[in-house]
Protein backbone atom coordinates (compact mmCIF):
# COMPACT_ATOMS: atom_id res chain seq x y z
CA UNK A 1 0.00 0.00 0.00
CA UNK A 2 1.46 3.38 -1.01
CA UNK A 3 1.34 6.26 1.42
CA UNK A 4 3.85 8.86 2.46
CA UNK A 5 2.45 10.37 5.64
CA UNK A 6 -0.38 9.70 8.06
CA UNK A 7 -1.10 13.23 9.22
CA UNK A 8 -2.57 13.42 12.70
CA UNK A 9 -1.85 9.74 13.49
CA UNK A 10 -2.52 9.07 17.18
CA UNK A 11 -1.08 6.20 19.20
CA UNK A 12 -4.57 5.20 20.31
CA UNK A 13 -5.33 4.37 16.68
CA UNK A 14 -2.97 1.41 16.64
CA UNK A 15 -2.30 0.60 20.29
CA UNK A 16 -2.35 -3.05 21.27
CA UNK A 17 -5.58 -3.72 23.23
CA UNK A 18 -5.10 -3.47 26.96
CA UNK A 19 -1.99 -1.31 26.90
CA UNK A 20 -3.89 1.90 27.48
CA UNK A 21 -5.66 0.59 30.61
CA UNK A 22 -2.40 0.13 32.46
CA UNK A 23 -1.17 3.44 31.11
CA UNK A 24 -4.23 5.29 32.34
CA UNK A 25 -3.46 4.62 36.00
CA UNK A 26 -0.08 6.30 35.76
CA UNK A 27 -1.40 9.08 33.56
CA UNK A 28 -3.85 10.07 36.29
CA UNK A 29 -1.09 11.02 38.71
CA UNK A 30 -0.74 14.81 38.27
CA UNK A 31 2.59 16.09 36.91
CA UNK A 32 4.14 12.62 37.22
CA UNK A 33 4.95 12.40 33.52
CA UNK A 34 6.61 15.83 33.44
CA UNK A 35 8.65 15.08 36.56
CA UNK A 36 9.71 11.68 35.24
CA UNK A 37 10.60 13.09 31.84
CA UNK A 38 12.74 15.70 33.57
CA UNK A 39 14.56 13.13 35.71
CA UNK A 40 14.97 10.78 32.79
CA UNK A 41 16.42 13.54 30.66
CA UNK A 42 18.94 14.31 33.38
CA UNK A 43 19.71 10.61 33.85
CA UNK A 44 20.30 10.10 30.13
CA UNK A 45 22.26 13.30 29.66
CA UNK A 46 24.67 12.36 32.42
CA UNK A 47 24.71 8.57 31.97
CA UNK A 48 23.84 6.98 28.66
CA UNK A 49 24.10 9.86 26.20
CA UNK A 50 27.81 10.76 26.52
CA UNK A 51 28.72 7.14 25.71
CA UNK A 52 26.42 7.14 22.70
CA UNK A 53 27.58 10.52 21.42
CA UNK A 54 31.22 9.67 22.03
CA UNK A 55 31.31 6.15 20.65
CA UNK A 56 28.46 5.71 18.18
CA UNK A 57 28.25 6.93 14.63
CA UNK A 58 25.55 9.55 14.04
CA UNK A 59 23.46 8.89 10.96
CA UNK A 60 22.73 12.05 9.03
CA UNK A 61 21.87 12.99 5.48
CA UNK A 62 25.58 13.55 4.80
CA UNK A 63 26.98 10.42 6.42
CA UNK A 64 24.43 7.76 5.38
CA UNK A 65 21.89 9.30 2.99
CA UNK A 66 20.05 6.04 2.21
CA UNK A 67 19.46 5.10 5.84
CA UNK A 68 18.69 8.71 6.70
CA UNK A 69 16.00 8.88 4.04
CA UNK A 70 14.46 5.66 5.32
CA UNK A 71 14.43 7.23 8.77
CA UNK A 72 12.67 10.29 7.37
CA UNK A 73 10.09 8.01 5.76
CA UNK A 74 9.45 6.29 9.10
CA UNK A 75 9.10 9.65 10.88
CA UNK A 76 6.71 10.91 8.22
CA UNK A 77 4.54 7.81 8.15
CA UNK A 78 4.20 7.88 11.92
CA UNK A 79 3.54 11.63 11.84
CA UNK A 80 6.46 12.50 14.07
CA UNK A 81 7.62 16.00 13.09
CA UNK A 82 10.51 16.09 15.54
CA UNK A 83 13.68 14.32 14.45
CA UNK A 84 15.47 12.32 17.12
CA UNK A 85 19.19 11.67 16.73
CA UNK A 86 19.84 8.27 15.14
CA UNK A 87 23.06 6.42 15.92
CA UNK A 88 24.71 3.26 14.61
CA UNK A 89 26.57 1.06 17.07
CA UNK A 90 29.02 -1.61 15.94
CA UNK A 91 27.56 -4.90 17.11
CA UNK A 92 27.24 -8.35 15.56
CA UNK A 93 23.90 -9.02 17.22
CA UNK A 94 20.55 -7.77 15.87
CA UNK A 95 19.18 -5.13 18.19
CA UNK A 96 18.06 -1.51 18.46
CA UNK A 97 16.78 0.65 21.28
CA UNK A 98 15.20 3.99 21.97
CA UNK A 99 15.79 6.19 24.99
CA UNK A 100 13.22 8.59 26.35
CA UNK A 101 13.52 11.98 28.00
CA UNK A 102 16.30 13.21 25.76
CA UNK A 103 15.09 10.87 23.02
CA UNK A 104 17.39 9.16 20.58
CA UNK A 105 17.60 5.85 18.77
CA UNK A 106 20.49 3.42 18.45
CA UNK A 107 20.49 0.69 15.80
CA UNK A 108 23.14 -2.02 15.73
CA UNK A 109 25.33 -2.06 12.64
CA UNK A 110 24.42 -5.69 11.79
CA UNK A 111 20.83 -4.59 11.20
CA UNK A 112 21.93 -1.64 9.07
CA UNK A 113 24.19 -3.90 7.02
CA UNK A 114 21.93 -6.91 6.54
CA UNK A 115 18.28 -5.88 6.64
CA UNK A 116 16.29 -5.04 3.52
CA UNK A 117 14.99 -1.43 3.35
CA UNK A 118 11.42 -2.31 4.42
CA UNK A 119 12.74 -4.52 7.24
CA UNK A 120 14.90 -1.62 8.42
CA UNK A 121 11.87 0.67 8.22
CA UNK A 122 10.11 -1.76 10.54
CA UNK A 123 12.95 -1.58 13.08
CA UNK A 124 13.10 2.23 12.92
CA UNK A 125 9.31 2.47 13.16
CA UNK A 126 9.28 0.08 16.12
CA UNK A 127 11.70 2.28 18.06
CA UNK A 128 9.91 5.47 17.03
CA UNK A 129 6.70 3.82 18.20
CA UNK A 130 8.18 3.43 21.69
CA UNK A 131 9.02 7.16 21.70
CA UNK A 132 5.65 8.24 20.25
CA UNK A 133 3.74 6.25 22.87
CA UNK A 134 5.96 7.54 25.68
CA UNK A 135 6.88 3.97 26.65
CA UNK A 136 10.39 4.91 27.66
CA UNK A 137 9.17 7.65 30.00
CA UNK A 138 6.37 5.60 31.51
CA UNK A 139 8.59 2.56 31.96
CA UNK A 140 11.10 4.68 33.82
CA UNK A 141 8.32 6.18 35.88
CA UNK A 142 6.96 2.76 36.77
CA UNK A 143 10.36 1.41 37.72
CA UNK A 144 10.99 4.40 40.00
CA UNK A 145 7.60 3.83 41.58
CA UNK A 146 8.40 0.15 42.11
CA UNK A 147 11.68 1.12 43.70
CA UNK A 148 9.89 3.48 46.08
CA UNK A 149 7.25 0.89 46.98
CA UNK A 150 9.91 -1.69 47.80
CA UNK A 151 11.14 0.67 50.57
CA UNK A 152 7.82 0.51 52.44
CA UNK A 153 8.39 -1.48 55.65
CA UNK A 154 6.78 -4.93 56.04
CA UNK A 155 4.90 -5.17 52.74
CA UNK A 156 7.15 -3.24 50.38
CA UNK A 157 9.21 -6.13 48.99
CA UNK A 158 6.19 -8.35 48.32
CA UNK A 159 4.26 -5.49 46.71
CA UNK A 160 7.27 -4.64 44.54
CA UNK A 161 7.49 -8.24 43.31
CA UNK A 162 3.80 -8.18 42.38
CA UNK A 163 4.29 -4.88 40.61
CA UNK A 164 7.30 -6.28 38.77
CA UNK A 165 5.23 -8.99 37.10
CA UNK A 166 2.34 -6.61 36.37
CA UNK A 167 4.70 -4.12 34.78
CA UNK A 168 6.41 -6.73 32.67
CA UNK A 169 3.07 -7.86 31.33
CA UNK A 170 2.49 -4.25 30.38
CA UNK A 171 5.95 -3.94 28.79
CA UNK A 172 5.15 -6.94 26.64
CA UNK A 173 2.03 -5.11 25.40
CA UNK A 174 4.28 -2.15 24.58
CA UNK A 175 6.26 -4.35 22.23
CA UNK A 176 3.12 -5.34 20.34
CA UNK A 177 2.13 -1.69 20.00
CA UNK A 178 5.64 -0.83 18.79
CA UNK A 179 5.46 -3.72 16.30
CA UNK A 180 2.31 -2.14 14.87
CA UNK A 181 4.11 1.20 14.61
CA UNK A 182 6.92 -0.64 12.86
CA UNK A 183 4.49 -2.11 10.33
CA UNK A 184 3.00 1.35 9.68
CA UNK A 185 6.50 2.72 9.05
CA UNK A 186 7.39 -0.25 6.85
CA UNK A 187 4.28 0.17 4.75
CA UNK A 188 2.75 -3.26 5.34
CA UNK A 189 2.12 -5.93 7.94
CA UNK A 190 4.02 -8.39 5.74
CA UNK A 191 7.16 -6.24 5.90
CA UNK A 192 6.73 -6.06 9.67
CA UNK A 193 6.50 -9.83 9.91
CA UNK A 194 9.59 -10.19 7.75
CA UNK A 195 11.39 -7.79 10.10
CA UNK A 196 10.32 -9.84 13.12
CA UNK A 197 11.36 -13.06 11.39
CA UNK A 198 14.78 -11.56 10.72
CA UNK A 199 15.10 -10.91 14.44
CA UNK A 200 14.45 -14.63 14.95
CA UNK A 201 17.40 -15.42 12.70
CA UNK A 202 15.91 -15.87 9.25
CA UNK A 203 18.29 -14.52 6.66
CA UNK A 204 18.20 -14.45 2.89
CA UNK A 205 21.93 -15.12 2.81
CA UNK A 206 21.51 -18.58 4.34
CA UNK A 207 21.98 -21.28 1.75
CA UNK A 208 19.12 -23.72 1.11
CA UNK A 209 16.80 -22.09 3.67
CA UNK A 210 13.74 -19.99 2.86
CA UNK A 211 11.29 -18.95 5.55
CA UNK A 212 7.82 -17.68 4.79
CA UNK A 213 5.28 -15.95 7.00
CA UNK A 214 3.24 -19.18 7.00
CA UNK A 215 6.21 -21.15 8.33
CA UNK A 216 6.49 -18.93 11.40
CA UNK A 217 2.71 -18.92 11.94
CA UNK A 218 2.61 -22.73 11.71
CA UNK A 219 5.41 -22.84 14.27
CA UNK A 220 3.37 -20.65 16.59
CA UNK A 221 0.36 -22.97 16.18
CA UNK A 222 2.52 -25.96 17.06
CA UNK A 223 3.89 -24.09 20.08
CA UNK A 224 0.39 -23.26 21.31
CA UNK A 225 -0.93 -26.78 20.72
CA UNK A 226 1.96 -28.35 22.59
CA UNK A 227 1.55 -26.05 25.55
CA UNK A 228 -2.14 -26.54 26.10
CA UNK A 229 -1.93 -28.56 29.31
CA UNK A 230 -2.14 -26.68 32.59
CA UNK A 231 1.34 -27.47 33.94
CA UNK A 232 3.08 -26.43 30.73
CA UNK A 233 1.04 -23.25 30.60
CA UNK A 234 2.13 -22.42 34.15
CA UNK A 235 5.78 -23.15 33.33
CA UNK A 236 5.57 -21.03 30.15
CA UNK A 237 3.99 -18.20 32.10
CA UNK A 238 6.74 -18.42 34.71
CA UNK A 239 9.37 -18.26 31.96
CA UNK A 240 7.88 -15.24 30.21
CA UNK A 241 6.72 -13.38 33.35
CA UNK A 242 10.03 -11.62 33.90
CA UNK A 243 10.61 -10.79 30.24
CA UNK A 244 9.95 -7.44 28.61
CA UNK A 245 9.34 -9.07 25.23
CA UNK A 246 6.68 -11.62 24.29
CA UNK A 247 7.76 -14.89 22.67
CA UNK A 248 9.03 -14.23 19.16
CA UNK A 249 6.39 -16.45 17.55
CA UNK A 250 3.69 -14.70 19.60
CA UNK A 251 4.78 -11.30 18.28
CA UNK A 252 4.52 -12.57 14.70
CA UNK A 253 1.09 -14.01 15.38
CA UNK A 254 -0.23 -10.82 17.00
CA UNK A 255 0.97 -8.65 14.15
CA UNK A 256 -0.48 -11.10 11.64
CA UNK A 257 -3.82 -11.04 13.47
CA UNK A 258 -3.87 -7.23 13.30
CA UNK A 259 -3.39 -7.45 9.56
CA UNK A 260 -5.97 -10.23 9.17
CA UNK A 261 -8.56 -8.31 11.20
CA UNK A 262 -8.27 -5.42 8.77
CA UNK A 263 -6.92 -3.15 11.50
CA UNK A 264 -3.92 -2.03 9.48
CA UNK A 265 -5.80 -1.36 6.29
CA UNK A 266 -8.63 0.50 8.04
CA UNK A 267 -6.08 2.69 9.79
CA UNK A 268 -4.25 3.58 6.58
CA UNK A 269 -7.47 4.35 4.71
CA UNK A 270 -8.77 6.51 7.54
CA UNK A 271 -5.86 8.96 7.12
CA UNK B 1 31.95 -40.72 -0.77
CA UNK B 2 29.55 -40.26 2.08
CA UNK B 3 26.39 -38.61 0.87
CA UNK B 4 27.22 -39.67 -2.61
CA UNK B 5 28.11 -43.24 -1.68
CA UNK B 6 25.09 -45.16 -0.44
CA UNK B 7 27.24 -48.18 0.38
CA UNK B 8 28.24 -46.41 3.58
CA UNK B 9 25.08 -47.18 5.50
CA UNK B 10 24.12 -48.30 9.01
CA UNK B 11 27.43 -47.50 10.65
CA UNK B 12 27.56 -48.40 14.32
CA UNK B 13 28.85 -45.84 16.89
CA UNK B 14 31.57 -48.32 17.91
CA UNK B 15 33.15 -47.67 14.53
CA UNK B 16 33.43 -43.89 14.87
CA UNK B 17 33.31 -43.07 18.57
CA UNK B 18 36.76 -42.06 19.74
CA UNK B 19 38.06 -44.29 22.59
CA UNK B 20 38.70 -41.26 24.82
CA UNK B 21 35.14 -40.07 24.18
CA UNK B 22 33.79 -43.53 25.05
CA UNK B 23 35.75 -43.64 28.32
CA UNK B 24 34.68 -40.10 29.23
CA UNK B 25 31.00 -40.67 28.39
CA UNK B 26 30.99 -43.94 30.39
CA UNK B 27 32.42 -42.05 33.36
CA UNK B 28 29.65 -39.43 33.09
CA UNK B 29 26.86 -42.01 32.78
CA UNK B 30 28.13 -44.12 35.68
CA UNK B 31 28.15 -41.19 38.09
CA UNK B 32 25.39 -41.00 40.67
CA UNK B 33 24.84 -37.29 39.98
CA UNK B 34 24.11 -38.01 36.32
CA UNK B 35 21.49 -40.58 37.20
CA UNK B 36 19.89 -38.18 39.68
CA UNK B 37 19.81 -35.40 37.08
CA UNK B 38 18.25 -37.78 34.54
CA UNK B 39 15.59 -38.62 37.10
CA UNK B 40 14.78 -34.93 37.53
CA UNK B 41 14.48 -34.41 33.81
CA UNK B 42 12.08 -37.28 33.45
CA UNK B 43 10.07 -36.36 36.58
CA UNK B 44 9.51 -32.73 35.62
CA UNK B 45 9.20 -33.23 31.87
CA UNK B 46 12.10 -30.84 31.31
CA UNK B 47 12.82 -32.09 27.81
CA UNK B 48 9.37 -31.03 26.67
CA UNK B 49 9.86 -27.59 28.21
CA UNK B 50 13.18 -27.11 26.43
CA UNK B 51 11.54 -28.05 23.17
CA UNK B 52 8.77 -25.52 23.81
CA UNK B 53 11.30 -22.78 24.55
CA UNK B 54 13.12 -23.39 21.29
CA UNK B 55 9.84 -23.35 19.41
CA UNK B 56 8.86 -20.05 21.04
CA UNK B 57 12.10 -18.23 20.38
CA UNK B 58 13.95 -19.70 17.40
CA UNK B 59 12.83 -20.17 13.80
CA UNK B 60 12.33 -23.85 13.08
CA UNK B 61 13.86 -25.28 9.92
CA UNK B 62 11.01 -27.53 8.84
CA UNK B 63 10.92 -29.56 5.61
CA UNK B 64 9.00 -26.73 3.93
CA UNK B 65 11.62 -24.17 5.00
CA UNK B 66 14.49 -26.28 3.71
CA UNK B 67 13.69 -29.45 1.76
CA UNK B 68 17.42 -29.83 1.02
CA UNK B 69 18.43 -29.97 4.68
CA UNK B 70 15.71 -32.50 5.45
CA UNK B 71 16.87 -34.63 2.56
CA UNK B 72 20.33 -34.59 4.12
CA UNK B 73 18.90 -35.56 7.50
CA UNK B 74 17.09 -38.53 5.98
CA UNK B 75 20.22 -39.71 4.23
CA UNK B 76 22.21 -39.32 7.43
CA UNK B 77 19.50 -41.19 9.32
CA UNK B 78 20.09 -44.17 7.07
CA UNK B 79 23.84 -43.83 7.11
CA UNK B 80 24.12 -43.80 10.89
CA UNK B 81 21.00 -45.87 11.59
CA UNK B 82 19.37 -43.17 13.73
CA UNK B 83 15.86 -43.89 15.10
CA UNK B 84 14.62 -40.29 15.14
CA UNK B 85 15.32 -37.14 13.12
CA UNK B 86 15.80 -34.17 15.47
CA UNK B 87 13.96 -30.88 15.08
CA UNK B 88 16.32 -28.26 13.69
CA UNK B 89 16.19 -24.66 14.89
CA UNK B 90 18.01 -21.56 13.76
CA UNK B 91 19.73 -19.61 16.51
CA UNK B 92 20.35 -15.98 15.69
CA UNK B 93 23.92 -15.28 16.67
CA UNK B 94 27.17 -14.18 15.08
CA UNK B 95 28.94 -17.02 16.86
CA UNK B 96 29.51 -20.23 14.95
CA UNK B 97 28.00 -23.01 17.00
CA UNK B 98 25.68 -25.95 17.00
CA UNK B 99 23.98 -27.61 19.95
CA UNK B 100 22.25 -30.97 20.27
CA UNK B 101 20.00 -31.66 23.25
CA UNK B 102 17.39 -34.23 24.12
CA UNK B 103 16.70 -37.91 23.87
CA UNK B 104 13.02 -38.51 23.16
CA UNK B 105 12.65 -35.34 21.12
CA UNK B 106 16.18 -34.34 20.20
CA UNK B 107 16.71 -30.76 19.09
CA UNK B 108 19.62 -29.32 17.13
CA UNK B 109 20.10 -25.57 17.13
CA UNK B 110 22.43 -24.22 14.47
CA UNK B 111 23.64 -20.66 14.59
CA UNK B 112 22.85 -18.38 11.68
CA UNK B 113 26.51 -17.43 11.30
CA UNK B 114 27.62 -21.05 11.03
CA UNK B 115 25.01 -21.69 8.35
CA UNK B 116 26.08 -18.60 6.49
CA UNK B 117 29.73 -19.66 6.43
CA UNK B 118 29.15 -23.20 5.19
CA UNK B 119 28.87 -24.49 1.66
CA UNK B 120 26.52 -27.37 0.85
CA UNK B 121 29.02 -30.22 1.38
CA UNK B 122 29.95 -28.74 4.76
CA UNK B 123 26.29 -28.49 5.68
CA UNK B 124 25.92 -32.16 4.86
CA UNK B 125 28.92 -32.94 7.08
CA UNK B 126 27.36 -30.95 9.91
CA UNK B 127 23.93 -32.57 9.65
CA UNK B 128 25.41 -36.05 9.34
CA UNK B 129 27.72 -35.60 12.32
CA UNK B 130 24.81 -34.37 14.44
CA UNK B 131 22.77 -37.40 13.42
CA UNK B 132 25.68 -39.67 14.38
CA UNK B 133 25.81 -37.84 17.71
CA UNK B 134 22.11 -38.53 18.26
CA UNK B 135 22.79 -42.23 17.66
CA UNK B 136 25.80 -42.20 19.99
CA UNK B 137 23.62 -40.81 22.80
CA UNK B 138 25.23 -37.37 23.00
CA UNK B 139 21.79 -35.75 23.31
CA UNK B 140 21.32 -37.28 26.76
CA UNK B 141 24.63 -36.02 28.10
CA UNK B 142 24.10 -32.61 26.53
CA UNK B 143 20.68 -32.42 28.11
CA UNK B 144 22.30 -32.84 31.52
CA UNK B 145 24.99 -30.34 30.52
CA UNK B 146 22.25 -27.85 29.63
CA UNK B 147 20.45 -28.49 32.91
CA UNK B 148 23.62 -27.96 34.96
CA UNK B 149 24.56 -24.76 33.12
CA UNK B 150 21.13 -23.14 33.23
CA UNK B 151 19.69 -24.40 36.50
CA UNK B 152 22.79 -25.61 38.36
CA UNK B 153 22.17 -23.66 41.60
CA UNK B 154 18.57 -24.90 41.75
CA UNK B 155 19.51 -28.57 41.53
CA UNK B 156 19.83 -30.72 44.66
CA UNK B 157 23.17 -30.23 46.39
CA UNK B 158 26.25 -31.52 44.64
CA UNK B 159 24.76 -32.57 41.30
CA UNK B 160 26.09 -29.73 39.17
CA UNK B 161 29.40 -29.51 41.03
CA UNK B 162 30.20 -33.20 40.82
CA UNK B 163 29.31 -33.38 37.15
CA UNK B 164 31.21 -30.26 36.12
CA UNK B 165 34.64 -31.77 35.50
CA UNK B 166 33.25 -35.04 34.12
CA UNK B 167 31.12 -33.16 31.59
CA UNK B 168 33.91 -30.85 30.50
CA UNK B 169 36.21 -33.82 30.07
CA UNK B 170 33.61 -35.59 27.93
CA UNK B 171 32.92 -32.46 25.93
CA UNK B 172 36.59 -32.20 25.08
CA UNK B 173 36.82 -35.74 23.69
CA UNK B 174 33.39 -35.76 22.05
CA UNK B 175 34.87 -33.33 19.55
CA UNK B 176 37.14 -36.10 18.26
CA UNK B 177 34.07 -38.17 17.51
CA UNK B 178 32.38 -35.27 15.75
CA UNK B 179 35.48 -34.78 13.60
CA UNK B 180 35.48 -38.45 12.66
CA UNK B 181 31.82 -38.52 11.65
CA UNK B 182 32.24 -35.39 9.55
CA UNK B 183 35.03 -37.17 7.71
CA UNK B 184 33.05 -40.40 7.32
CA UNK B 185 29.99 -38.54 6.03
CA UNK B 186 31.83 -36.34 3.57
CA UNK B 187 34.63 -38.71 2.66
CA UNK B 188 37.01 -35.82 2.11
CA UNK B 189 39.78 -35.25 4.63
CA UNK B 190 40.59 -31.72 3.49
CA UNK B 191 36.96 -30.67 3.73
CA UNK B 192 36.63 -32.20 7.20
CA UNK B 193 39.65 -30.19 8.41
CA UNK B 194 38.38 -27.02 6.75
CA UNK B 195 35.08 -27.51 8.55
CA UNK B 196 36.93 -27.99 11.85
CA UNK B 197 38.90 -24.79 11.30
CA UNK B 198 36.02 -22.78 9.83
CA UNK B 199 36.34 -19.16 10.85
CA UNK B 200 39.79 -19.70 12.35
CA UNK B 201 41.79 -18.50 9.36
CA UNK B 202 41.46 -15.63 6.90
CA UNK B 203 39.00 -16.31 4.09
CA UNK B 204 40.39 -18.43 1.29
CA UNK B 205 43.52 -19.58 3.12
CA UNK B 206 42.17 -22.99 4.13
CA UNK B 207 40.98 -23.78 0.60
CA UNK B 208 44.52 -23.60 -0.69
CA UNK B 209 46.00 -26.03 1.81
CA UNK B 210 46.43 -29.77 1.42
CA UNK B 211 45.99 -31.07 4.96
CA UNK B 212 46.86 -34.63 3.92
CA UNK B 213 50.34 -33.53 2.99
CA UNK B 214 52.45 -34.39 6.07
CA UNK B 215 54.67 -31.41 5.31
CA UNK B 216 51.96 -28.79 5.09
CA UNK B 217 52.52 -25.66 7.16
CA UNK B 218 49.67 -26.25 9.54
CA UNK B 219 50.89 -29.78 10.28
CA UNK B 220 54.29 -28.33 11.13
CA UNK B 221 52.71 -25.79 13.45
CA UNK B 222 50.67 -28.50 15.18
CA UNK B 223 53.63 -30.83 15.57
CA UNK B 224 55.69 -28.05 17.04
CA UNK B 225 52.91 -27.16 19.47
CA UNK B 226 52.32 -30.75 20.55
CA UNK B 227 55.99 -31.58 21.01
CA UNK B 228 56.42 -29.00 23.75
CA UNK B 229 58.72 -30.45 26.42
CA UNK B 230 58.28 -27.83 29.11
CA UNK B 231 56.34 -29.33 32.02
CA UNK B 232 54.82 -26.04 33.16
CA UNK B 233 53.65 -25.11 29.66
CA UNK B 234 52.12 -28.56 29.17
CA UNK B 235 50.38 -28.42 32.55
CA UNK B 236 48.88 -25.02 31.76
CA UNK B 237 47.72 -26.24 28.34
CA UNK B 238 46.19 -29.41 29.79
CA UNK B 239 44.38 -27.47 32.47
CA UNK B 240 43.13 -25.01 29.87
CA UNK B 241 41.74 -27.81 27.72
CA UNK B 242 39.98 -29.44 30.68
CA UNK B 243 38.54 -26.19 32.03
CA UNK B 244 37.32 -24.94 28.67
CA UNK B 245 35.82 -28.29 27.72
CA UNK B 246 37.42 -28.10 24.30
CA UNK B 247 40.65 -29.49 22.94
CA UNK B 248 43.19 -27.61 20.84
CA UNK B 249 42.71 -27.65 17.10
CA UNK B 250 46.26 -28.98 16.85
CA UNK B 251 45.29 -32.08 18.84
CA UNK B 252 42.04 -32.54 16.92
CA UNK B 253 43.76 -32.26 13.56
CA UNK B 254 46.47 -34.75 14.49
CA UNK B 255 43.87 -37.17 15.89
CA UNK B 256 41.86 -36.98 12.70
CA UNK B 257 45.00 -37.43 10.63
CA UNK B 258 45.82 -40.60 12.57
CA UNK B 259 42.24 -41.86 12.20
CA UNK B 260 42.30 -41.21 8.47
CA UNK B 261 45.40 -43.32 8.03
CA UNK B 262 44.24 -46.18 10.25
CA UNK B 263 40.67 -47.15 11.17
CA UNK B 264 39.11 -44.99 8.46
CA UNK B 265 40.91 -46.96 5.75
CA UNK B 266 39.59 -50.23 7.24
CA UNK B 267 36.10 -48.75 7.22
CA UNK B 268 36.38 -47.78 3.58
CA UNK B 269 37.60 -51.24 2.65
CA UNK B 270 34.77 -52.84 4.58
CA UNK B 271 32.11 -50.91 2.73
CA UNK B 272 33.65 -51.16 -0.71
Amino acid sequence: MEYSALRGLKTEDYEYPGENNAFAVLKKVPFLDQVTAGFLKLQIQTGLLPGIQGDCFRITEDTCPEIYHLYQTALRRLDMPEEYPLYARTEFDYNAFAAGGESFIVVYSSILNHFQPDELLFILGHELGHIKSGHTIYQNMAENLRSLISQIPMIGQEAAIGLFFALHKWYRMHECTADRAGAIAAGSVEAGIRGLSRLMGTDERLPLIRFSEEDILRQNDAFEEENEDFITKVICLAQIAGSQHPWSVTRVKRLHEWGESGGFETLIHSY
Amino acid sequence: MGRYNQKNIHIDPSVYQHPADRTASDAVRKSEAFQKALGLISRFGIEKEIHGLYRACYAQITPSVSPAIHEMLKEAQEMFDVPVIPDIFLERTYQMRVLLTGVERPVVTVSSELLRQMDEPMLWGLMASEMAAVKAGFGEIKLIEWLCSTAGPLLPAGIAASLKVLLKNWHRYAQYTYDRTTLIAGGDFNRAVRFMLLGEAPAGVLDKMDFLDPNNRYMKQCRSFLSEKDLVANTVRGAGAVLSGGDFYASRYMELFRFYHSDYQDLIEEFE
